[in-house]
């Protein structure tokens, strides 16, 4: 064999290794992608339920929806705790689970409209707020990468 | 006098509630009849919440910021004693940040 077809075999797999670990990278990307859009689509279904919950007149069940919103709660702090893995930034749903459990209308059943009101909007500006910081990670870390494989 | 863990998970996997009125298990529950015994009479105590399905932060607040508030503990002394122990950090800080506060609010 000579010098010829060992540097054509040697740029074959150099170009097999370049193109499999982008194939891989961008896999990854779009793995993330899918797994951040439904950490986004709990997010948003979160508002609705927060309003749901914080509105509810009936003792047993504002309890069921206080529970089932604490465990949806901490799903997506889960989410964000794998997530992290892969994005650039720390992002916890620490702020929103505060502005969600710790209100009156989380703890009380008789709170006025204006009380459910208020906390409605401070959870959900909190919760729109996560999204962005989210999408802000997200194109932070792959666009950036993005770049530099140019 | 010897270490204590509490698992939380052994009483329940849903710790959310604030006061003993709402409902079973709840912060203040957790607090004045596990907690503060348990810390009385250990010289280190482990609050393992791992496993929980759930953690609200009514709860994380009646025990971490209730045991300073209560006037049970100092936040130096409760670093010195407590250890918490959950997978997610963001709980543990915001459990910590609890205690600071009702200290600052004292």
């Amino acid at each position: 064999m000579d010098f010829t077809n060992i540097l054509t075999i040697i740029t074959v797999i150099i170009g097999w290794m370049v193109v499999s670990k982008q194939h891989n990278n961008r896999e990854t990307r779009k793995e993330i992608r899918q797994f951040l859009d439904k950490t986004i689509l709990l997010i948003e279904s979160l508002v609705n339920r927060v309003d749901a919950c914080y509105t509810c007149k009936n003792i047993d069940q504002k309890e069921k929806k206080k529970q089932v919103l604490v465990i949806d709660i901490m799903r997506l702090d889960k989410n964000l705790s794998f997530l992290q893995s892969f994005i650039s930034e720390s992002i916890s749903a620490a702020d929103v689970n505060e502005a969600i459990t710790s209100c009156d209308s989380f703890d009380d059943i008789n709170v006025s409209n204006e009380t459910s009101t208020k906390d409605l909007n401070n959870t959900a500006t909190k919760l729109y707020e996560l999204i962005d910081n989210l999408e802000k990670a997200y194109r932070d870390t792959y666009h950036k990468r993005k770049k530099t494989t140019k | 006098m010897e270490n204590k863990m509490i698992k939380v998970t052994d009483y329940s996997k849903f710790p959310y509630r604030r006061k003993a009125p709402e409902g079973e298990f709840s912060g203040e529950f957790f607090r004045d009849t596990i907690l503060i015994p348990a810390l009385n009479k250990n010289d280190k105590v482990t609050v393992d919440l791992n496993g929980v399905l759930s953690l609200g932060s009514s709860f994380l607040e009646e025990v971490f910021g209730g045991l300073v508030r209560k006037g049970h503990y100092n936040v130096k002394n409760l670093r010195q004693k407590l250890e918490i122990d959950f997978d997610i950090k963001s709980y543990v800080d915001q459990a910590w940040k609890y205690a600071q506060e009702a200290e600052l609010n004292k």
